[in-house]
């Protein structure tokens, strides 16, 4: 008997699914060709004959368990096994695991119309003439069916049910791996650009591992669109190498988004190819380590990876500019480690200054006749600068409610401490009135 | 320093007509800088002067010079802003027409202006600011100086605003020497955006939700400080050098221009040559009346022709007149019913002129009262036209008058309470989720304190910061203008181009346009405007004339209706009046049983009555009261009579209320008219309160009772949001009673007519019909074989039943419908086969058919009708006539819980049994009487019942109480629902489809109704009826 | 454009701009003794490293953005491949215009800066100022002394891209050795801030500077080290970043010198000698 498994991947809003081949569904495709040549994509679903397998990998038992294993991390949506092809997937989207469970007829009939895209695309017709189940759509007379439904509607039927055999386009496996995806948005951020970069490589991840291989390099190519594409050109490129084969998602992801962050973008991306020429056969426990073109140095995120294993990931800080007017809220301090760098090169130099220096909490200072003292009486050179906000700013800013602000603002001269960013309340109140927030250093 | 305060005047100031930019009304800007001691106040839109009349209004009031003007953001490198401020009435209609330019080239509520567009002759006779952009190198700056100064010589400005940046004083050093080398002077400026300080948390949230972010991520976006509000001059004396301070005095100077230059002229062309607009008025007048009273006119006639044409010359009104006659002459002449109302309609001149249909000699003539020489206020007139031709009026208007003369007057859209809640509530950052749920329970019933207790149930706690912010930035966000939109009518014509009055924008309808002003800011500048409105009865009316018209085989008007008619007042004495106009409602059916109406004048109170101001002012009871004892209030003061005999001595309209103030509290006609503007604005805008006083203390001094004085000053805040004068109740009644007359007597005709004219007024054409057959009309179901497009009457075997139409389908185009009725009309349909091949229907059309079962006639039950529809596949010609030989399918008929379903899904309506039949037996088994065994019930007993929810509503007078109606099989049930019940029951209250009451059944005087004191969501029930249908969708 | 210079040979403009099969240039050579200044693109010059870097990379500088200061500092710039000591009276004080605006190049050439225990939280709309972008800065804190100074050695001899700026007020003369010796490998300038009070101390570092505040937000500056003759003069450097020039009052800016501004335009075109040709 055919022995049949019926996947189907969680949809992803990344891609639409009717694009060719940058899916999940491809990547899962490719991956299946390790253990059976009989593979096709179908509708949504990837679906994989495995009869012929069996012997191979050591009974059905153990090559069930063992695709599944394997299968995790794709994380399905569905899954089903069954007789037929069509029938496993109808089963699936039905929520039926094991098709083997009974007669199959009785588990398909059982079944509502919407487990079969076929027989969907008529449920309007078929619900109002009283159908609910495939079952009660066998029993309407065939000739007359065949007239009032698109002839798949009776041949997607006879297939799930075995009654003709099914015909599938096996999957084949290509010779080299080029594949494109249209990002769902034109993006000049990196970190939206390795999104749609790590779908390729997952589908570049299955197809070398139906080959039972891995690279040692790879291009990622990208392509500009819009107006500033004129002044930037066509799109870039960036082949990654790596020191030996590898087909590991995650670690060739990390390494292209560090280079993509070195490198930036220069307008906004489209489209991206990813190439993967020659791949190399694995063997097996074969830890993969990057080989950068320099030996000599050590990759940033290498350094900044030891120093916080060493010293605590809150120690090892990487900022973000957050667009505002408070002091305290202009950036953001991240642990290196988790740190995803966004490219700032849209937001200006700001016009006015800004203090290099910033107290973490702002420090009241002394008043000698009326003037405030920080390493010797402080002389106002200009200002004030008036900053009023925060009102519905309820969030913690490190461990610290900001709240209402209303501040003047002035730069200040210290005979000691040098130029100096100092504000005093709008509305006066009781005590300290000073208080030293930046430095200009 | 400077011991003595500069004097100052502002001319950078956006109100919050620059939408979700300025953050105070233009009036309170304009009492603010009096307050300040201002000098002058300019108000500066962005390209917008929607505000400025609201403004002028309080300017002129309380004696501030207002200047007129706008700005504009300027597309160029560097990008900059500019204020453009008119110096007088030329200057004014530049700016105006400027404005209309660019609103007019770019989609609703946007513009663009880039620098290579401002022609300099177009803002001639105009000031202007430049405000440069601080970012910017000098030398671009004095690149754009140069060529400002060269474009606009003498009359260009940089414009310093320093509002506490940290740069302020470098940047008006920058500014000297940017003013020496472009050869401009500087003066000073305040890009205000706020009356107060305290306004800048709504200054935010209005960024936020124009940049539609939360606040937390608008950033920079907000602005850094609040400096952008109306300063002391104290301070301002400290922030800016006297001369940039003098200079906005020698600016005001220069712009000497008051919106009340403004003169309306009207549209020459009605007006023929060799005719002076009195005489051709004159002749026009006559000519009607000799039409109106064909057995001559009388000599009361006669004399009140005369004395209402003497009133209109001295106004110089002949022109409008004149003008609506034009418009309804054009009507009439392409048979679209019409009727004028409105205060100045319902005079002997309308009538003659063809109008009006009030006869002035039913009515007590009121057009004196309403235009009249103290009051120099223009006239009122709206016409009514059927509401699917009104378009053919509008398209008439602009053909005639040219689109630069004719445009529609705007809506002003503004922040409700649920839309406040929701903007401001995800300006704050609540979540989606919770932001809808307080919106959404949020009812129109609530008062504004409401809020607190919606926040709780939304689960926040009322006293936390953040439920605090939103609560009051809420309540400050209300009434804020939003947007503008179309008037439902009001169009202005003018003589030259209407942009040079006032600016014209765009639309959200294509090809249309509306001017930046509303209703009360042309009354405020005394603009004419003529209503052009749709009302859908009238529609209704005209086709079931015709279709008398067709069954009698003579032409109906509605002059041919008789009048007084005792069996129409009958059924409308027993608020039996579903369908007919105005009294159709659950407040007014309420109303019919105890007025008793009996002859065409009590109709005109009837439709009067049930408004807020007689209800406010407590004056049905005693009307009633009267009504019942058949005699006036026994203390009625003879000086009232004149005012208040007609309707027994309790003053219902509003012009009796304002009789009354001249009567009683000896207002002048002015005040009567001031008081009357306070009236129908105060609930917007407050202000009643001083003429309280007036008027009470005035009533009392007079020796009227204090409690009747009182009582008459809530009558006039009841007027407020519907002031309903007694010649608006007239027009109406005669709708109303004309409807009556025809569900009366033509009820078919009547059920075919309101069907073919939905949607309009307050019953869904399912209730229309289950109404209809009720009293007995047969209604016959959608079928190819039978129906036209639209209902129809048929009178075979027996006269007349109404025959659904086509239209009733779902999503059946109407080229369908006419192929199908056109290829019936050869020859009837053999089958399914013929019909689908002769009206060349697609598989999806004959689908539709059989879906609504209207291919009964041709193929038995539904299944089988859509079984054969599906057969049909398209094919090549030769192949189409070739039969088809199948075996006959017998299907199971599907439950008669589906065909009811499936006909409310496809037609929106059943003539099978009403659904809540089919729930009796389980509906018995809890004891729940239908609408019939309610009937029978005395009054006073407890009772319970359910239905299907079909109306729930508040009168506005009502104190929170909710009117629920539902309807079961024989009927509609009415459900009072007080307060602290509606509070307790609030969810099944709103969430029901199918509810359940228990409660307190009532019967007096005809009226019958349950006072609910439990309510519970049955809805599930309509579930199980799904359940057993299956799913057919 | 390129920050980087070399202080041995000399490479005329018109050789770094020659396609790489080495056509002879048609452009006219520039003196070789005119500036005895050499430079190189940074792209040929990391690959040039591979074989001999030690030598070459002794003369690699990165201009200061101070011209006055620049013509006082052997090969114009700060040195790569070796300490360069700060000393301040106190800390906090004018760290950033000082190096500020020799670390933008840096920075715009794909260099990160690391800061190693620095007195106060950078806020980085200030260093934007001086071009230092936020992806490219990098704040490691710790308290310990030891700890800092392994922070420091470790972020050295990784030899990331760019700078590396370290506080270590009580380093020892025998550690700061080995951090010399480690910063021979490193391929940028490695700056020490310490307090003034050291200045007594020997140092390994090759240029010393003690750094104060001067008038008008100005600083004043004294070349304590350097390889060559003593320098014994005071400098006065411009130190304003052009933001802030702009907003100060007249006097005190007329009082100090000003540093040319970033985002006006070319940093190095005022001090021709370290003009430099890119590839790009």
């Amino acid at each position: 008997m055919a022995h049949w498994l019926a996947l189907i991947p969680k949809s992803s809003s990344l891609v639409s699914t009717d694009a060719p081949g940058g899916s999940q569904q491809q990547a899962i495709g490719w991956w299946a060709l390790q253990f059976t040549p009989r593979v096709t994509l179908c509708e949504d679903a990837v679906l994989l004959e495995l009869a012929a397998s069996e012997r191979l990998f050591g009974g059905k038992a153990a090559l069930r368990k063992r695709i599944l294993k394997e299968a995790e991390p794709f994380d399905c949506a569905a899954r089903a096994w069954a007789p037929t092809g069509m029938g496993a997937l109808a089963l699936a989207r039905g929520g039926v695991r094991n098709g083997f469970a009974g007669p199959l007829q009785d588990l398909l009939d059982a079944l509502p119309l919407r487990t079969m895209s076929r027989v969907a695309a008529e449920r309007p017709l078929l619900a109002r003439l009283g159908c609910r189940t495939l079952g009660e759509v066998r029993r309407l007379p065939r000739a007359g069916l065949s007239r009032r439904c698109a002839p798949e509607v009776l041949k997607a039927l006879d297939q799930a049910y075995g009654e003709e055999t099914e015909c599938h386009l096996w999957l084949e496996l290509p010779e080299r791996f080029d594949a494109r995806l249209e990002l769902p948005g034109r993006t000049e951020s990196v970190a939206a650009l390795m999104q749609g970069a790590r779908h390729l490589l997952t589908q570049m991840a299955g197809w070398l591992a139906a080959r039972h291989a891995g690279i040692r390099h790879f291009t990622l190519h990208w392509h500009h669109d819009g107006q500033r594409a004129r002044a930037a050109g066509p799109g870039g490129e960036l082949t990654i190498h790596t020191a030996e084969a590898t087909r590991d998602v995650e670690y060739l992801g990390r390494l292209l988004h560090e280079r993509l962050n070195r490198t930036g973008l220069k307008a906004p991306v489209s489209d991206l190819v990813l190439c993967a020429p020659e791949p190399e056969s694995l063997t097996a426990g074969n830890a993969s380590l990057l080989l950068e073109a320099s030996l000599q140095r050590e990759p940033l995120h290498r350094l900044l990876e030891r120093l916080s294993a060493r010293l605590g990931p809150e120690h090892v800080r990487r900022p973000q500019l957050v667009a505002d007017h408070r002091l305290e809220a202009m950036q953001i301090w991240h642990p290196a480690t988790a740190f995803q760098p966004s490219t700032t090169a849209t937001t200006g130099v700001p016009v006015l200054p800004q203090p290099s220096w910033i107290l973490p909490e702002p420090l009241p200072l002394a008043v000698h006749q009326e003037k405030p003292v920080y390493g010797g009486v402080l002389e106002l050179l200009t200002g004030p600068h008036r900053m009023e906000g925060g009102w519905w700013d309820q969030r913690e800013l490190d461990g610290r409610v900001i709240g209402d602000l209303t501040r003047d603002y002035y730069v200040a001269l210290s005979p000691q401490a040098g130029l100096l960013w100092i504000y005093r309340h709008r509305v006066v109140r009781q005590g300290d009135n000073w208080f030293l927030h930046g430095v200009f250093a | 320093m400077n011991s003595v305060l500069p004097e100052y005047a502002e001319l950078h100031c956006l109100s919050n007509f620059s939408f979700l930019r300025g953050a105070s009304h233009p009036g309170e800007l304009v009492e603010r800088a009096l307050k300040l001691g201002y000098r002058a106040l300019a108000i500066t839109d962005e390209c917008s002067l929607a505000g400025v009349v609201r403004a002028h209004r309080v300017a002129k009031e309380k004696g501030l010079p207002l200047l007129i003007g706008a700005e504009f953001a300027v597309e160029a490198e560097p990008p900059f802003r500019l204020v453009v401020l008119a110096c007088d009435r030329e200057g004014y209609g530049n700016l105006s027409e400027f404005i209309t330019r660019l609103r007019r080239a770019s989609p609703k509520g946007s513009y663009r202006l880039r620098i290579g567009d401002i022609e300099p002759s177009a803002l001639d006779d105009c000031l202007l600011l430049w405000v440069p952009d601080r970012a910017a190198e000098f030398d671009a700056l004095s690149s754009q100086g140069r060529w400002l100064r060269s474009a606009f010589p003498g009359r260009a400005w940089i414009a310093v605003e320093l509002l506490h940046a940290v740069d302020d004083k470098v940047w008006l050093q920058h500014m000297r020497d940017l003013g020496e080398c472009s050869g401009l002077p500087l003066v000073a400026a305040g890009d205000v955006h706020m009356h107060l300080r305290s306004r800048r948390k709504l200054q935010d949230v209005l960024t936020a939700i124009r940049v539609g972010k939360p606040l937390t991520e608008c950033g920079v976006a907000l602005y850094p400080n609040a400096e952008r509000h109306l300063r002391s001059r104290l301070r301002l004396g400290r922030l800016y050098p006297p001369d940039l301070l003098r200079a906005t005095l020698d600016i005001a100077a220069r712009c000497d221009f008051s919106l009340d230059e403004l003169r309306y002229e009207y549209p020459q062309e009605v007006v023929p040559a060799g005719q002076t607009p009195q005489s051709h008025l004159r002749h026009l007048t006559y000519e009607g009346a000799k039409r109106r009273f064909p057995g001559g006119i009388s000599e009361k006639v006669h004399k009140q022709i005369e004395e209402e044409l003497k009133l209109i010359g001295e106004l110089e009104y002949e022109k409008f007149f004149l003008t609506v006659h034009d418009i309804v002459t054009y009507a009439r002449s392409r048979e679209i019913l019409c009727q004028g109302r409105g205060s100045a309609a319902n005079s002997t001149v309308c009538y003659c002129l063809g109008i009006t249909e009030v006869s002035p000699e039913k009515t007590t003539l009121l057009f004196g009262r309403f235009l009249s020489k103290e009051r120099n206020e223009p006239p009122d007139i709206d016409v009514d036209f059927e509401h699917e031709r009104r378009e053919e009026v509008i398209q008439y208007l602009y053909d005639k008058y040219g689109r630069d003369r004719t445009a529609l007057a705007a809506t002003v859209i503004c922040y409700r309470m649920r839309s406040a809640i929701r903007d401001v509530g995800k300006a704050l950052g609540f979540d989606l989720q919770t932001v809808d749920r307080v919106a959404k329970n949020h009812q129109w019933w609530d008062a504004r304190q409401a809020i607190e207790a919606r926040l709780r149930e939304a689960g926040l706690d009322p006293q936390d910061l953040g439920a605090q912010q939103w609560l009051s930035l809420t309540l400050q966000l209300l009434d804020f203008p939003r947007h503008l939109s179309q008037h439902t009518g009001g169009f202005v014509i003018s003589r030259g181009p209407v942009s040079r009055i006032v600016p014209i924008e765009n639309a959200a309808m294509v090809d249309r346009t509306v001017i930046q002003w509303d209703k009360d800011d042309l009354d405020t500048l005394g603009l004419i405007k003529v209503d052009v409105l749709a009302l859908g009865m009238l529609s209704a009316i005209r086709r079931a004339l015709e279709f008398m018209s067709q069954r009698y085989g003579w032409r109906h008007t509605m002059q041919d209706i008789p009048q007084d008619d005792r069996e129409t007042y009958d059924m409308i004495c027993a608020a039996d009046t579903v369908g007919v106009f105005q009294i159709e409602s659950r407040a007014q059916q309420s109303m019919l049983p105890r007025l008793q109406p009996r002859v065409f004048y009590d109709l005109v109170v009837e439709v009067a009555i049930v408004r807020p101001g007689p209800i406010q002012g407590g004056m049905v009871h005693p009307y009633l009261e009267c009504r019942r004892k058949g005699e006036p209030v026994h203390d009625l003061k003879d000086e009232l009579k004149p005012a208040l005999a007609r309707t027994l001595g309790i003053p219902i309209f509003q012009e009796q209320v304002m009789q009354i103030a001249m009567i009683a509290a000896d207002f002048t006609p002015g005040e009567a008219d001031q008081l009357r503007r306070a009236m129908a604005a105060w609930k917007r805008k407050g202000g009643l309160g001083p003429f309280h006083d007036k008027l009470v203390g005035r009533m009392k001094k007079n020796g009227y009772d204090p409690e009747f004085a009182e009582a008459i000053f809530r009558q006039i805040e009841g007027f407020g949001e519907y002031g309903f004068p007694e010649s608006h109740a007239y027009s109406f009644a005669l709708l109303a009673y004309v409807s009556s007359w025809l569900k009366r007597h033509e009820p078919a005709a009547f059920l075919a007519a309101l069907l073919n004219s939905q949607p309009m007024g307050f019953y869904s054409p399912s209730q229309l019909v289950q109404d209809a057959r009720r009293h007995k009309v047969e209604v016959r179901p959608v079928d190819v074989s039978h129906s036209d497009v639209q209902a129809a009457l048929e009178y075979v075997p027996r006269a007349p039943a109404v025959r659904l139409g086509l239209e009733t389908i779902s999503g059946l185009s109407k080229v369908a419908m006419a192929r199908i009725v056109a290829a019936r009309y050869e020859r009837p349909f053999e089958n399914v086969a013929d019909l689908a091949q002769r009206a060349a229907l697609t598989v999806g059309d004959m689908k539709r058919l059989a879906a609504a079962d209207a291919l009964a006639s041709l193929a038995g039950h539904r299944r089988q009708q859509l079984w054969e529809a599906a057969a049909l596949r398209p094919t090549t010609a030769l192949l189409a006539d070739a039969p088809i030989h199948e075996q006959q399918l017998l299907l199971p008929e599907a439950s008669e819980a589906e065909e009811i379903l499936v006909d409310h899904a496809v037609l929106g309506l059943s003539l099978r049994r009403h659904p809540m039949a089919l729930l009796r037996p389980e509906l018995n088994k809890r004891r729940m009487l239908s609408s019939a065994q309610l009937r029978e019930l005395p009054g006073g007993r407890h009772t319970r019942t359910c239905g299907i929810v079909t109306v729930r509503q508040q009168p506005g007078t009502a104190k929170g109480t909710i009117f629920v109606s539902l309807e079961d099989e024989d009927g509609t049930i009415n459900v009072i629902v007080w307060r602290h019940v509606r509070e307790r029951f609030r969810i099944p209250l709103l969430r029901s489809r199918l509810m359940a009451v228990h409660g307190q059944w009532q019967r007096q005087s005809g009226v019958q109704h349950l006072i609910a004191d439990r309510l519970e969501d049955w809805s599930h029930l309509i579930g199980t009826l799904r359940a057993e249908s299956r799913d057919f969708h | 454009m390129n920050a980087f210079s070399m202080g041995q040979g000399q490479l005329s403009l018109s050789d770094a701009q020659a396609p790489a099969d080495d056509a002879p240039a048609a452009a006219p050579p520039v003196p070789v003794a005119a500036t005895a200044l050499a430079t190189l693109p940074w792209q040929l010059a990391s690959t040039v490293w591979r074989g001999s870097e030690l030598l070459q990379r002794s003369g690699v500088v990165v201009p200061t953005g101070h011209a006055g200061l620049d013509r006082e500092l052997p090969g114009g710039g700060w040195p790569c491949g070796a300490l360069t000591e700060l000393l301040q009276p106190h800390a906090g004080v004018s760290e950033w215009r000082m190096v500020g605006p020799g670390l933008g190049r840096l920075v715009a050439e794909g260099g990160t800066v690391l800061l190693i225990g620095p007195p106060q939280p950078p806020h980085l709309p200030g260093l934007r100022q001086y071009g230092l972008l936020p992806e490219r800065v990098v704040w490691i804190e710790s308290d310990g002394a030891d700890r800092r100074l392994w922070i420091a050695e470790e972020a050295i001899k990784a030899n990331v891209q760019g700078a590396v700026l370290a506080w270590l007020p009580k380093a020892r003369p025998e550690q700061l050795r080995r951090l010399q010796s480690c910063a021979q490998r490193h391929s940028g300038p490695v700056f020490l801030f310490r307090p003034a009070l050291v200045q007594a101390e020997a140092s390994p570092a090759p240029l010393r500077l003690l750094v104060q505040p001067g008038t008008g937000g100005g600083i004043r500056l004294r070349i304590l080290k350097r390889r060559g003759p003593q320098h014994e003069s005071e400098l006065e450097l411009a130190a304003l970043s052009s933001a802030l020039e702009r907003v100060l009052p007249r006097r005190v800016v007329r009082s100090a010198p000003v540093v040319p501004a970033l985002h006006h335009g070319s940093l190095v075109g005022a001090d021709s000698q370290v003009v430099v040709a890119g590839l790009d």
